[in-house]
């Protein structure tokens, strides 16, 4: 019986391990801390990364419904589109995302950006300018909650 | 590894009595390979699964001015105005209208807020921050302004805090030279 529990959780181990929750972050970003306790939108938006040595990715992350002959309806089937920009490009290659949304139906996506907290401002505020000249001037930032600062407080 | 023990025969056991003999299999089961097993998943659940969730901070851009025009500067009378510097190491400094800039603790900005908008309700606040100084100064200071924003709404609900962020000039880093005594250093605005 033994072994057989072994198989049997071995194979579980396999299955969960290869089971992907979220797509793979391509970075590692470790986010500034804030307050604000809002949350993420958790499908269909914009990712502009920012690494602490300043390069730049856009990446797409939404849900599109793909018909699957096997089971004869349409599901949601999560995909990543995934770019590298310059400060320069981004606000170009951001509209781009936005097209490719678009034209597969899903709406507009909101914008994230998911800046390292040792990434120089120079770098964001070019960013934030490329996007404003695109008249993307509404987004997110991503940061992680600071338990030490609260609203209440005197 | 482990197997399966089965207890030895009862005929051991056996007494000459009346007693009928005792046909239960006695059977033990080696746990030790499941409990590995189960600790392992229990570990690689308390590894990957992640407690605090990333928050968001919403941030909206002043819209682009249209092509050949600039937009009119707003004018802000020099009193209702506060400013905050964040110089290439990262330390705030602030002051009102000209004055001289001085540094302060980012832990002790939202009571300056507090103080100098009760003293002044429709002050206007900018932000400049160095090239060079870090991101999270810039997340910093609008997390504070937020928690202001907050904390006053809850006395006066249709409070809503003026701010604005505006580019490092040269004569910031001048300023911010004098009021450390330091010579500044020779660089692009």
């Amino acid at each position: 019986m033994t072994p057989m529990v072994d198989i049997a959780f071995l194979l579980l181990i396999f299955y969960m391990a290869t089971t992907q929750f979220k797509p793979p972050e391509q970075k590692d970003v470790t986010l500034p801390v804030s307050s604000s306790q809002r949350d993420l939108p958790k499908k269909n938006f914009i990712t502009i990364t920012v690494t602490k040595d300043d390069s730049i990715f856009v990446d797409l992350i939404m849900m599109s419904k793909k018909f699957d002959p096997q089971i004869g309806d349409s599901i949601d089937v999560p995909s990543r589109e995934y770019s590298v920009a310059t400060s320069e490009t981004v606000g170009a290659e951001i509209q781009k995302m936005r097209a490719e949304a678009l034209r597969k139906r899903i709406g507009n996506p909101f914008l994230v950006l998911k800046a390292d907290r040792n990434s120089t401002f120079g770098t964001i505020e070019k960013v934030m300018k490329s996007m404003q000249d695109e008249n993307l001037t509404s987004f997110q930032v991503v940061t992680d909650l600071d338990p030490s600062v609260s609203r209440a407080g005197s | 590894m482990g197997g399966m023990d089965l207890g030895a025969p009862s005929g051991g056991k056996q007494k000459k009595g009346l007693r009928r003999p005792k046909r239960r299999l006695g059977i033990r089961i080696d746990m030790t390979p499941m409990v590995d097993i189960a600790f392992l998943l229990l570990i690689f659940y308390m590894v990957t699964t992640i407690f605090s969730e990333p928050q968001a901070m919403e941030i909206n851009l002043p819209p682009k001015p249209p092509p050949g025009q600039e937009p009119d500067p707003i004018k802000i009378a020099e009193s209702k105005l506060l400013t905050f510097r964040v110089d290439t190491q990262d330390r705030i400094f602030w002051s009102m209208g000209n004055e001289k800039p001085d540094t302060i603790s980012l832990s002790r900005v939202p009571s300056l807020l507090q103080v100098k908008i009760g003293e002044i309700a429709d002050m206007v606040t900018v932000i400049k921050i160095h090239k060079e100084a870090h991101y999270s100064r810039m997340v910093d200071l609008l997390d504070r302004i937020e928690i202001v924003e907050y904390r006053v709404k809850q006395i006066a609900p249709d409070f809503s805090y003026r701010f604005s962020m505006a580019p490092w000039t040269r004569l910031d880093t001048k300023m911010i030279a004098e009021a450390t005594g330091q010579v500044a250093p020779e660089e692009g605005s």
